[in-house]
């Protein structure tokens, strides 16, 4: 056989065997797929019999009324809007209590402040007339300045009207001698006696004293009239502002300080011998 | 009942100091017009606290510190003292001597109170 009959035979040979590996490949190829498609069909019917599972027992728990997931969901929304709705009601009321309980302590401490100032006010009323004596009466005069308004440099004065001057009868971080005895009709002693209101130069405050410019000028009346005043030059160092508390008790010491004044000057000019007080039911 | 001992010779200051520690609930105020008298009420140690001016005639609140300290019965009662603005000296005397704390005039109540309260570990 030649070369060339050997290579005509050979296409027909490899025709047929290719077909016959063709088909059995085919069909091998059909029956592989087939397999993988039942195999796959398998699978998702599986997948289908677990989710109307779960879709059963989802129903089963909740509305089993077609769209109840949904229902659901808005239910949930809901619930969740309204529990908002209440935590801000419940932040606004916790604020609303907060403001409160702010307002109680501001008042707390503003009726403990007052509480303090009317025991003080007790205190000094109350020690003013707890005696005749006249070296006492001044003495208590003196102790209400320094002790309860925190005044450093200070004098009582008597007005004097023989000589038309101011005396003073004491005098404390200065020399009884050496505190200015002004005149009863210039400076701003004179406009206190006059007019029976109490001078405050607020400019003074924090400064040292200077016996030329008082600090404070409170008058010491009896009735309507001014028998003396109560000059104030300079404060303690820790004492940077006037309280109200302190222009009360100036105005206690001008109500009461000179009646008390007064009182124990009387008293000592009897030497001691008071007069039955019985007495005085005649004379009223 | 707490005991508490105020020493001042003035009576003005006293009344007040009293009128301040009379608010703190349960506590029982003993007043004193110097030192002699202070130690004399001080009863062999049933006080429990003592506030003490510093110049006071008789005996000063520097010696009654001093003679506090160095009783065995009464060394371990709290002191404070009340003293004036520009008595620094005094106030560091006091302080060495045994004091636990002071009180500068003009006094206020709420600051009487508090460190009275501090002293006593009263809340």
């Amino acid at each position: 056989m030649s070369k060339t009959d050997e290579k005509a035979g050979l296409p027909e040979l490899d025709l047929a065997a290719s077909k016959k590996e063709f088909i059995e490949t085919f069909f091998k190829r059909g029956a592989e797929f087939t397999e993988e498609l039942m195999r796959e069909n398998e699978k998702l019917r599986y997948r289908v019999v677990q989710l109307e599972e779960e879709r059963r027992i989802l129903v089963a728990r909740g509305d089993p009324t077609p769209g109840s997931e949904g229902r659901t969901l808005r239910e949930l929304v809901a619930r969740i809007e309204s529990l908002e709705s209440e935590r801000a009601a419940l932040n606004k009321r916790f604020e609303g209590v907060a403001r409160e309980s702010h307002d109680f302590s501001t008042r707390y401490h503003e009726i403990e402040r007052e509480n303090n100032n009317l025991a003080n006010l007790y205190v000094a009323a109350y020690q003013l007339h707890s005696t005749m004596d006249l070296r006492e009466v001044t003495q208590i005069i003196l102790e209400i300045l320094l002790n309860f308004v925190g005044a450093k440099t200070f004098a009582i004065q008597l007005v004097d009207d023989e000589r038309g001057r101011l005396r003073t009868l004491a005098a404390e971080g200065v020399d009884k001698q050496r505190a200015p005895e002004g005149g009863i009709a210039d400076g701003p002693q004179a406009k206190v006696i006059a007019t029976g209101k109490p001078f405050i130069d607020e400019t003074r405050l924090g400064a040292r004293a200077d016996l030329e410019r008082p600090l404070v000028v409170a008058p010491l009346r009896i009735r309507d009239r001014v028998v003396g005043v109560i000059v104030v030059w300079d404060l303690l160092v820790q004492k940077t502002a006037l309280a109200e508390v302190d222009h009360e008790l100036f105005n206690l010491l001008g109500a009461h300080a000179a009646s008390a004044l007064q009182g124990a000057k009387l008293y000592s000019e009897l030497n001691g011998n008071s007069p039955a007080l019985w007495r005085a039911a005649d004379m009223v | 009942m707490p005991i508490a001992l105020v020493v001042e010779d003035s009576p003005t200051m006293r009344q007040l100091i009293v009128f301040a520690l009379n608010r703190i609930r349960g506590l029982q105020v003993v007043e004193a017009d110097d030192g002699v008298d202070a130690l004399r009420k001080l009863n062999g140690g049933k006080l429990d606290i003592i506030l003490t001016d510093i110049n006071m005639p008789i005996m000063d609140g520097l010696k009654l510190v001093k003679r506090v300290r160095s009783d065995e019965a009464l060394k371990s009662i709290p002191i404070i003292i009340i003293t004036t603005e520009g008595a620094d000296e005094d106030r560091q005397r006091a302080l060495a001597l045994g004091a636990n704390s002071y009180i500068t005039k003009p006094i206020q109540a709420p600051q009487v109170i508090a460190k009275v309260k501090e002293l006593l570990k009263i809340t």
